[in-house]
């Protein structure tokens, strides 16, 4: 990763992948902002209770609208398969990312695997969001719904086991988004330099290095 | 055959006149009781007081003007009301109509409980036992029948127990030589013996009507005359506000004639009959009054059981102009109960069960059982039916009261008051739910549209817990029977005050600080689980466990005192010895307590050697008395979200039960009311500074509250995966700095 070292711009995310994720981002920090002002209202004041709770259920609603519409996005424009790791991912693939991780990038050598605008997650990223987006964004969702829910649908709300069950398992979710954006956040260092991936989710270009061989046709020479 | 023909139509009539009269005879009742032409309503609707003038009689059914004898409501009032109805009700009863092995065993009591109501049933407060038949040992007698009515009897209106004995007889009519020693209805402990009690002498106790049904009543005069043992002037003297009776030079009771017209009937501008007021009602269930009435803090004659056990005083003046030292009471601009205020009386909502002008038209409350509706006129119980038919509970609106209705009322009133259920009242179950409610007369919809999640909090909130989140008046709080005052009582400790006991009975004017309630859960008929607001009373007392049953007043103050000269209470050498801290020879108020292992030992010893007991053990008792007065209006109710949804939760504020730890015992909630709340003991109090409290986290542990309540589980497992994520990002994150550090000094 020298400075010397030929680099292209490539479009790795469109307008409506940067709306979509920044616009989730941000929701997700409210969210994350306003249901602390909740769980700690004297030690967290930061808007007050009653307007954390109405900002909230506000966000809350936004959220499964935006994560819906990406959802339907994602299934009829077939990117989804994004998302899907493929067999060689579960155990080959798993390992080598896992051993650059671990080993190969304080070595300053490849990214194992080549991002393209058609391929942008490595196994490892594919199995975390696999997981983010199949069992903890939907179960955040649904505690979330029945809590907002708890007065249209009490007895749903009670099979749950109500408030005492409900609320911890939302709490401790969102704990675990907090850890997710803490290492999220510092992968995006993990590009061809520390702010090429952050740059890339705003400008939609991300520089990477040129392989002379394999050149794409939408790159320009950077 | 033609002749035959000519009388079908006759026949006919006749045969419909009679179909009508068998199944819908009640069509001719409602005409016969029509008002006939002659009757000017208007004029009687002008009439200052709707009763008419009537006859004060005697025992003897002769008018006392000439008689001079003593009022008997019986035949004054019975003569028009039927007096068995209104006696055979739980004011006039209290429990003695409950006190079968079944019904007892239903509530779970203890063995020593005698009966559900406050005649029989045993309460810590006062400490005192109703005695059972067929006592052998004299030490096991502690309360009669006749000393019941000398003491209890002041907040008990009269009729049932203080008029017959358990077998159904008239008190007065039976020659106490008759009658086996220890006899509970016919004896009394006098100076620690057992003496026999003639009822003839002293006369009975017949249902008090006048007390609440006048405004010009004297408690305190009716309860001198209880105190004295003269039972058949309670009634009697309970009228001399009023000016018909007077006391004469020879302090004996007469009649002012001029109370009277010329017919021998009193006039109803002296008597002012008429429907019981608040002030009626407040006489023995807590303060009410007049914005000039002075409240007196401790130990008036008119501060009242409500009101000791909960704080509860029924005023519709504003806290702020009372001549009490209420701590900022100038800030305190709201009345002290807002329905008060409204002028709504204590009769709306606790009214006569079968009162057609005031009942709730529910089948489901009204017609389950026939101890409720065996009142009810014909033509009630026909509209009840008929909506328990058509599934209905609530028609008032559209269902006139039949004048045969009222008629069936007024002759045979129903004095079984409408009610809730709150622990630790236990008497005449069948009527519990059957008052009128916040949601009877509250629509939440259009009052509580602010709130986020309306029906949720609804449903786990208590209309109270908000509207009297705070009391603005002491109660007690502690009451320590473990060595009795020298006045032969407990030593109480109030809750609400700054001060002491003894600073309010010098007469200093203490502040009054209020005190907020304790919140616990309490299950409702719907089996809902509602957090209400209540008053914990802790007492302090000694069981016997051997006898299984509470050591009895009697014992306490032959082992710890002794009469003086004068005759008053005086505390004996042997127990000075043992609780004199500062050895000054005298006990005051902080010695005394059985709070380290030796003094319990030691009292334990004098007990049995001098009290008669034989495994005393200390036993701590927790009652809670639900706060369901004192409601503030909307302005004042906790409307804050973060009044509850905050790390210093109100709902959860611990509540101190005691300012000490005894050497034995912990807090235990009575055990009757501990199933109503379906709380676990363990873990229900806690110590601190050396004193015990109540935990609503553990009170309240199936509640969550947002922003109070935390799961440690999913609290330490989540601030583990925040962690976890900084170091990997920090470990991580430094080495690839490292090594680029070093990569670029190699280069």
């Amino acid at each position: 990763m020298s400075n010397s070292e030929k680099t292209k711009k490539v479009l790795m995310y469109s307008i409506g992948n940067r709306i979509w994720h920044w616009a989730q981002a941000l929701l997700i920090v409210m969210l994350l902002l306003t249901g602390f002002a909740m769980h700690f209202p004297e030690s967290f004041a930061i808007f007050g209770f009653e307007w954390s709770v109405e900002a909230h259920r506000g966000l809350g609603i936004l959220l499964v609208v935006i994560a819906a519409l990406g959802l339907l996005y994602h299934l009829f424009s077939q990117k989804i398969r994004n998302f899907i790791p493929e067999p060689d991912d579960f155990i080959t693939g798993a390992i080598k990312q896992m051993r650059y991780y671990l080993w190969g990038i304080f070595r300053g050598e490849q990214h194992p695997y080549q991002k393209t605008p058609e391929k942008k997650l490595n196994p490892i990223q594919k199995f975390t969001y696999l997981i983010l987006l199949n069992v903890l964004l939907p179960l955040q969702i649904l505690t979330g719904i029945l809590m907002l829910g708890a007065t249209q649908m009490p007895e749903l709300f009670s099979y749950f086991g109500g408030l005492s069950v409900i609320a911890p398992i939302h709490t401790f979710l969102s704990y675990v988004f907090i850890a997710f954006l803490i290492v999220h956040i510092y992968m995006t260092t993990t590009g061809h330099r520390v702010f090429t991936l952050l740059i890339a989710m705003i400008t939609g270009y991300e520089k990477m290095p040129v392989e002379e061989k394999n050149n794409d046709k939408k790159e320009e020479t950077g | 055959m033609r002749k035959i023909k000519m009388y079908f139509p006759i026949i006919g009539i006749i045969i419909s006149i009679m179909v009508i009269l068998i199944f819908h005879g009640d069509v001719f009742t409602e005409s016969k009781n029509e008002p006939g032409p002659d009757v000017d309503r208007v004029s009687l609707l002008d009439k200052e007081f709707l009763h008419p003038d009537i006859p004060l009689l005697d025992n003897n059914n002769e008018n006392v003007i000439t008689s001079g004898g003593l009022i008997s409501t019986r035949n004054t009032c019975g003569g028009c009301h039927n007096y068995h109805v209104i006696t055979d009700s739980f004011h006039a009863q209290q429990g003695r109509d409950e006190m079968d092995k079944k019904t007892l065993k239903e509530h779970d009591f203890p063995p020593y409980v005698m009966s559900t109501g406050m005649y029989g049933k045993w309460c810590t407060m006062p400490m005192r036992q109703l005695s059972p038949k067929g006592l052998k040992n004299p030490n096991d007698f502690d309360m009669g029948t006749p000393e019941w009515t000398k003491t209890c009897g002041t907040c008990h209106p009269g009729g049932g127990p203080s008029e017959y004995d358990q077998q159904g007889r008239r008190l007065d009519t039976v020659d106490p030589a008759t009658v086996p020693f220890m006899h509970p209805d016919y004896s009394i402990l006098k100076n620690g013996k057992v003496e026999k009690w003639d009822w003839r002498e002293s006369g009975v106790m017949e249902m008090n009507c006048f007390l609440c049904h006048t405004p010009d009543f004297s408690r305190v005069e009716r309860d001198t005359a209880l105190r004295k043992g003269k039972f058949g002037e309670a009634n009697t003297a309970s009228l001399l506000p009023s000016k018909i009776v007077l006391r004469n030079e020879e302090g004996k009771l007469v009649y002012n004639p001029d109370a009277f017209d010329e017919n021998g009937n009193v006039k109803m501008k002296m008597l002012k009959l008429q429907d019981p007021a608040a002030p009626n009602c407040g006489q023995c269930h807590g303060f009410t009054g007049n914005e000039n009435e002075k409240i007196y803090p401790f130990l008036s004659k008119n501060v009242l059981r409500g009101t000791m056990k909960m704080g509860r005083i029924w005023k519709g003046s504003l806290v702020s102009k009372t001549k009490l030292n209420i701590a900022d009471k100038e800030k305190k601009e709201y009345a002290w109960d807002v329905h008060a205020a409204k002028g709504i009386e204590c009769i709306d909502c606790h009214f006569a069960i079968n009162n057609p002008a005031k009942m709730i038209r529910n089948p489901k409350k009204m017609l389950h059982n026939p101890r409720i509706s065996k009142y009810f006129s014909p033509y009630t119980k026909k509209i009840l039916e008929r909506l328990k038919k058509e599934e209905k509970e609530y028609l008032l609106d559209y269902l006139p009261v039949g004048r045969n209705e009222l008629s069936h009322y007024l002759k045979n009133p129903d004095h079984n008051f409408a009610k809730g259920k709150s622990c630790p009242e236990s008497v005449s179950d069948v009527l519990d739910y059957t008052m009128r409610r916040c949601i009877d007369c509250h629509n939440t919809s259009k009052t509580h549209e602010w709130l986020p999640y309306k029906d949720y909090h609804m449903s786990r909130v208590g209309c109270e817990t908000c509207h009297i989140p705070k009391k603005d008046f002491w109660a007690f709080q502690t009451g320590d029977w473990s060595v009795p005052s020298l006045v032969g009582k407990q030593r109480p400790v109030p809750r609400g005050i700054k001060g002491t006991m003894k600073d309010i009975k010098k007469g200093k004017d203490v502040e009054i600080t209020g005190f907020i309630p304790a919140f616990m859960e309490r299950t409702e008929d719907n089996g809902e689980k509602h957090i209400m607001p209540y008053n914990l009373i802790t007492v302090i007392y000694w069981y016997d466990k051997a006898e299984k049953r509470p050591l009895y007043r009697h014992q306490l103050l032959k082992t710890f005192t002794k009469k003086g000269a004068d005759g008053k209470l005086k505390y004996t050498a042997e127990t000075i010895a043992f609780l004199d801290s500062n050895k000054n020879g005298k006990l005051e108020g902080p010695e005394i307590k059985i709070n380290t292992e030796e003094r319990l030992k030691k009292a334990k010893e004098m007990l049995i050697r001098i009290g008669g007991a034989k495994e005393p053990v200390l036993h701590v008792e927790v009652v809670p008395f639900s706060i369901n007065h004192n409601i503030l209006t909307g302005e004042q109710a906790l409307k804050d979200c973060s009044s509850c949804h905050s790390e210093r939760s109100h709902l959860l504020t611990p509540i101190r039960l005691t300012n000490y730890i005894p050497a034995e015992g912990e807090p235990e909630l009575l055990p009757y009311c501990a199933q109503e709340h379906n709380v676990e003991q363990k873990g229900l109090t806690y110590e601190h500074d050396g004193m015990f409290y109540y935990n609503p986290k553990k009170g309240l542990e199936g509640y969550y509250f947002i922003g109070q309540t935390r799961n440690d589980f999913a609290e330490i497992l989540g601030w583990l995966s925040i962690v976890f994520a900084l170091l990997g990002v920090v470990f991580h994150g430094g080495i690839r700095l490292l090594r680029s550090s070093r990569k670029k000094e190699e280069e």
